[in-house]
């Protein structure tokens, strides 16, 4: 209790409420040297300086009052928020495929938290109901909240927690998974969720929103209804990304798991397949598969998981001129394996080349991936290529970095042979490596060019 | 303004009116990002659809209005230009920081109304699930509470002044398709509210027109057509805070305000008769019907298209409620239009007409028999009314509910809406009115507060209030017609300048400001080259009798027309304006009057303007044209 009275109020503003006699939620007229302010006291986001006091006047404005020009207060009542979002039964039906949504932190239906600022997530199936009532159309629902993380700290604990999850709720028998997730670091979660999660025989489906719930114009709840409609419904059983595909709410796309990029730091159409096209496209009622390589949904097939991840792993991300201490500093801090992210087809500088050896030479485990993101890695063209392979570092072929790290981490997780690594990290699980790249698979449209001026002005992107 | 409205004594009404002025800002760069603020006529460059869900407000309750627009469930396409939209407009980039020029000009225009400045800013989010603004809300700031603006012998209250982003621009609104163009979308606005204190139409005009001279007198805001916006609040007594969005001019206003109160008044007059037939909320009966069967070939074209598109034809009869229909509620509407107005809005039926009803059957397309039918199997009494809609089925069954609602709304009164100007002072429905709910904080960018540096910058630099400087053009003798204008003209100050340093009438400075230079720049001459300093040398020449008042229009014209003028005086030396003897002057009078001997004339006054235009040119600048006009009469009267 206590402070409770005073949310967020640090000196010399909480002092101040103290001897006015005011705490938040109430509704107050404030004399101030400047005039006469009337409203409720609001909690004061922690972020926020300890000068003034937050008032949400009637007409649902707030506005900021320094503390110190405050002369008078009075009370005239006491209006507590009630944070609420319209909760039912979540409406269920046996003819219905069952679903279970397991949450790491993101958002899909959410409420205001006055403190941060930040939004707080709906999460139980009748929150949801409340919040997207179209759920009930497509599914039943359960749900469980894993964590409660940004997507950036996810790590190998909640790696590991989620792949175990998924696997108890398998063999619960549901028909199909999603996982709510911060879109940051979504690709992450789905490479290794690939890696760690083998042979569902159910779509395993992470979603999450680039424009929070909390607005009109969010994403979440077309990004949900897709997921939920490709998890209950879809027959593709892999671990997917469901995301926009345009940025217009038209439909979104299925990206496999180890191909998938966030590509904008705010676009909602921020995932992108790289170096091949998307598994599917979905809305809220339909998955139209756009190649035909799939796995499909297969009930008999028997879930496996295998939950090594080794964290002492990093990716180092070239740039000219790198000194050979970036290396050393990596070996000498015991760190087991490196994925550089190198120039053009997968290079590095000749002075990184000697560390390199000597850290192969020690047992560390060292990929090259490029930085470019799309095509391959192809270290025998230039005799820099040669000379590093010479090193022992392994090209990764067309895995992209962030993958080829997840992919290292689960790697060394099970072994410290090198040659075992090297045949764990180059027999793909599921397209991280493809044979080859579709011509279809690099497409970035430039703006301006009249072609696609053209294909702007013909639909909606 | 219109004259056929009836009389009202509008103190024993209980009128009252508040209004909202929106004004944009004149700003290179829109609130929110760094697109140059303007509007676009060209095709658009790209086009993307969204649609609206509400979200929670702050204090965690769903807004009334939220969930009427969702029940509307359109699609919305924003017409994107490249050069005037960016990610921020497509609602795929947070907002950039808030424009500081803006944002400077909001305070001024805030202490210049009185107003207690906000120490710190808090950016809200205002909902709006028409989909005007992509993000669904209008990022929104209280700058400045509790001001006022004279008015006769009284203050007018100001609630607060908000600097906000504006709106796209609407396209089209067809069915379930929405359209805007994104152009207009962030630009800087002020929004004034003001407390109800006007207490009859003319007052609402009034004041509405002493703000916004204030706001174009700051010499900081946009012009032009749709620069400026009010909404106008209207209520009598025993009525309910009715709201008409976008008012275009303020001299609409006294017929929009006018009217609306005679609205609320037949409202009232209709729920005392649904209660005096024993209607209560509770007691309500409505019944639906589903009328496809019997009007399958009905010869009603309305009908005809709806249920050949695979619609259905339904109807909803409301006991007791016969007769009200066709109450007149405006000029030219009756009740009927009520309910009209809000299926087109909320069930996107908005094909005209879209209902009939039984209370005005002649005025429908159904025949006398087939309203037979419809009565005999909704067993309609002659106390009751029947009211059908056609349509897509699920948007006849929500505008079946909504006449269900717009009833019960019926025995409470007048409904809290939002209303809009369809012209000549008439309204239709728009939305429901949206409380304090649909406003919450915005969570993309911090609080700003406003430092004492700051202020101190805008109030040292603060110009004249608008209304001081009309009373002390007032009390200089300067005519109203002048004032005005010339409050708002960017010339005002030289003006000031003239006045109080060349012995002149200001009335005539006043005039050659507000008139002359203005009716040049219409006749496209480039008056933008006319400096303060030239017009201050033409008085000072004028004052000190070079010449007369005739020749400035002359010399002003001259001076845009040349190619290469250095200055007004430059011209002025180009011409002779010695003045010209009573003796010589008489000469040329007399020979012109001898010319037109041979000419018949009504009048001797006609005579005289007849002669006057002859040499009127010749002696320009020379002598005034009142000195000429009594002249040429004295001659002629010898
Ligand atoms: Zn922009």
């Amino acid at each position: 209790m206590g402070n409770d009275l005073y949310q967020g109020y640090k000196e010399p503003s909480l002092s101040k409420l103290k001897e006015l006699g005011i705490k938040v939620w109430s509704d107050v007229e404030i004399s101030t040297t400047k005039g006469k302010f009337v409203g409720v006291i609001l909690p004061r986001s922690e972020t926020a300086d300890s000068e003034h006091l937050v008032l949400k006047m009637h007409n649902g404005y707030n506005v900021g009052i320094a503390v110190d020009s405050i002369i008078s207060a009075k009370e005239i009542g006491y209006k507590e928020a009630h944070y609420k979002i319209p909760e039912s039964e979540f409406p269920t039906s046996p003819d219905k495929p069952n679903v279970t949504l397991l949450g790491t932190g993101g958002t899909i239906a959410s409420r205001l938290d006055y403190r941060t600022g930040a939004v707080i997530p709906a999460f139980t199936p009748g929150e949801l109901y409340g919040a997207v009532p179209e759920l009930a159309d497509i599914c039943n629902l359960k749900t469980e909240k894993l964590y409660g993380v940004f997507s950036e700290n996810m790590g190998p604990e909640q790696y590991i927690a989620t792949a175990e999850a998924v696997k108890r709720e398998i063999e619960n028998g549901v028909d199909g998974i999603v996982i709510g997730h911060g879109t940051d670091t979504m690709h992450h979660t789905a490479a290794i969720l690939t890696f760690m999660v083998q042979d569902s025989p159910v779509p395993i489906i992470l979603v999450g929103s680039q424009r929070s719930s909390d607005r009109p114009s969010s994403d979440a709840a077309f990004n949900l209804r897709c997921a939920a409609h490709a998890a209950a419904c879809g027959n593709i059983a892999e671990v997917m990304v469901c995301m926009f595909g345009p940025t217009s709410d038209q439909y979104n796309l299925l990206h496999r798991g180890t191909r998938v990029r966030k590509m904008h730091s705010s676009y909602r159409s921020t995932f992108r397949t790289l170096g091949d096209i998307p598994v599917a496209t979905c809305t809220p009622d339909k998955v139209t598969p756009l190649r035909d390589d799939y796995i499909r949904r297969d009930v008999n097939r028997k879930v496996r998981i295998n939950t090594s991840f080794e964290e002492r792993v990093a990716i180092l991300y070239y740039y000219p001129n790198m000194h050979p201490d970036m290396v050393e500093s990596l070996v000498d801090n015991g760190y087991r394996g490196i994925v550089i992210a190198g120039t053009g087809l997968g290079h590095v500088n000749k002075p990184l080349y000697e560390p390199l050896r000597k850290a192969v030479e020690q047992g560390v485990a060292v990929y090259m991936t490029v930085q470019t993101l799309w095509g391959y890695v192809q270290m025998n063209v230039y005799d820099t290529g040669r000379d590093l392979l010479d090193a022992g570092v392994v090209p990764a072929a067309n895995m992209l970095p962030e993958v080829a790290y997840m992919k290292l981490c689960w790697a060394l997780g099970q072994s410290r042979d090198l040659n075992k690594v090297r045949e764990i990290m180059l027999t793909p699980i599921n397209s991280e490596i493809t044979e080859g790249e579709p011509h279809n698979g690099y497409i970035i449209l430039q703006g301006g060019l009249p072609e696609v001026e053209e294909f702007l002005k013909k639909g909606m992107r | 303004m219109r004259k056929d409205l009836p009389p009202v004594d509008f103190e024993k009404l209980g009128f009252k009116c508040g209004l909202e002025i929106h004004q944009q800002l004149d700003t290179e760069k829109k609130l929110f990002c760094h697109c140059p603020v303007g509007l676009r006529h060209d095709p658009p460059d790209a086009t993307i659809l969204r649609h609206m869900r509400p979200t929670l407000s702050e204090l965690g309750e769903y807004d009334g209005t939220a969930l009427m627009e969702f029940k509307t469930k359109k699609q919305v396409i924003y017409q994107l230009n490249r050069g005037s939209t960016c990610t921020y407009e497509m609602d795929d980039t947070p907002p950039f920081e808030i424009n500081q020029q803006a944002l400077d000009i909001a305070i001024e225009l805030a202490m210049l109304l009185h107003c207690s400045i906000v120490d710190e800013i808090h950016i809200s989010r205002k909902q709006y699930l028409d989909g005007s603004i992509p993000t669904g809300f209008q990022r929104t700031v209280v700058v400045g509470v509790e001001g006022w603006v004279p008015y006769k012998d009284r203050k007018i209250r100001i609630v607060q002044i908000c600097l906000e982003e504006d709106a796209c621009r609407e396209i089209s609104d067809i069915g379930h398709t929405i359209t805007f163009k994104a152009d207009r979308l962030s630009t800087p606005l002020v929004e004034v509210i003001t407390y109800p204190d006007m207490l009859n139409p003319d007052e609402a005009m009034e004041v509405n027109e002493i703000i916004g001279r204030m706001l174009k007198a700051s010499g900081k805001v946009r012009r032009g057509i749709g620069s400026v916006r009010q909404d106008v609040n209207v209520s009598i007594n025993g009525g309910t805070r009715v709201e008409i969005k976008g008012v275009a001019k303020t001299g609409y206003v006294r017929d929009l305000t006018y009217i609306e109160a005679l609205r609320q008044k037949a409202l009232l007059d209709i729920r005392d008769t649904i209660k005096s037939r024993g209607i209560s909320r509770k007691s309500l009966v409505l019944t639906k019907h589903d009328l496809t069967s019997i009007l399958s070939s009905t010869e009603s074209l309305s009908i005809r298209t709806a249920l050949n598109s695979g619609g259905s034809v339904k109807c909803a009869k409301l006991t007791g409620f016969a007769g009200l229909l066709k109450y007149p509620v405006q000029p030219g509407k009756t009740f009927s239009s009520e309910f009209a107005g809000r299926i087109r809005v909320i069930a996107c039926l908005d094909k005209m007409p879209n209902i009939f009803h039984s209370d005005a059957q002649d005025e429908s397309e159904l025949t006398q028999d087939e309203w037979t039918q419809i009565k005999e199997i909704t067993d309609c009494k002659l106390t009751d009314v029947v009211i059908v809609v056609w349509g897509a089925d699920d948007d006849v069954e929500t505008a079946l509910e909504e006449i269900k609602f717009r009833a019960l709304d019926a025995i409470r009164g007048v409904p809290n809406e939002t209303r809009q100007d369809i012209g000549n002072g008439i309204t239709d429905f728009e939305r429901i009115l949206p409380g304090p709910d649909r406003m919450y904080p915005d969570t993309d960018l911090p609080p700003i507060p406003i430092s004492k540096e700051r202020l101190d910058r805008i109030e040292s630099n603060l110009p004249e209030r608008s209304w001081d400087t009309e009373q002390r053009w007032r009390e200089l003798g300067i005519r109203d017609d002048i004032i005005k204008p010339l409050v708002i003209s960017d010339r005002k100050n030289v003006f000031d300048r003239i006045i109080s340093t060349c012995e002149v009438d200001p009335n005539e400075v006043g005039a050659v400001i507000t008139q002359t230079i203005k009716s040049l720049r219409r006749k496209g001459f480039n008056t933008s080259r006319i400096t303060d300093n030239d017009l201050v040398d033409l008085f000072a020449a004028y004052s000190n009798k070079k010449f007369t008042r005739e020749a400035i229009p002359m010399l002003l014209t001259e001076f845009c027309k040349s190619s290469n003028p250095k200055d007004i005086a430059d011209i002025i030396g180009k011409h002779d304006f010695s003045p010209v003897s009573e003796d010589q002057l008489r000469i040329i009078i007399n020979d012109e009057i001898a010319k037109t001997s041979e000419k018949h004339f009504a009048t001797d006054s006609q005579r005289a303007e007849y002669v006057m235009g002859r040499i009127r040119q010749q002696l320009l600048g020379k002598v005034s044209g009142k000195d000429l006009r009594s002249a040429i009469e004295k001659q002629l009267l010898q």
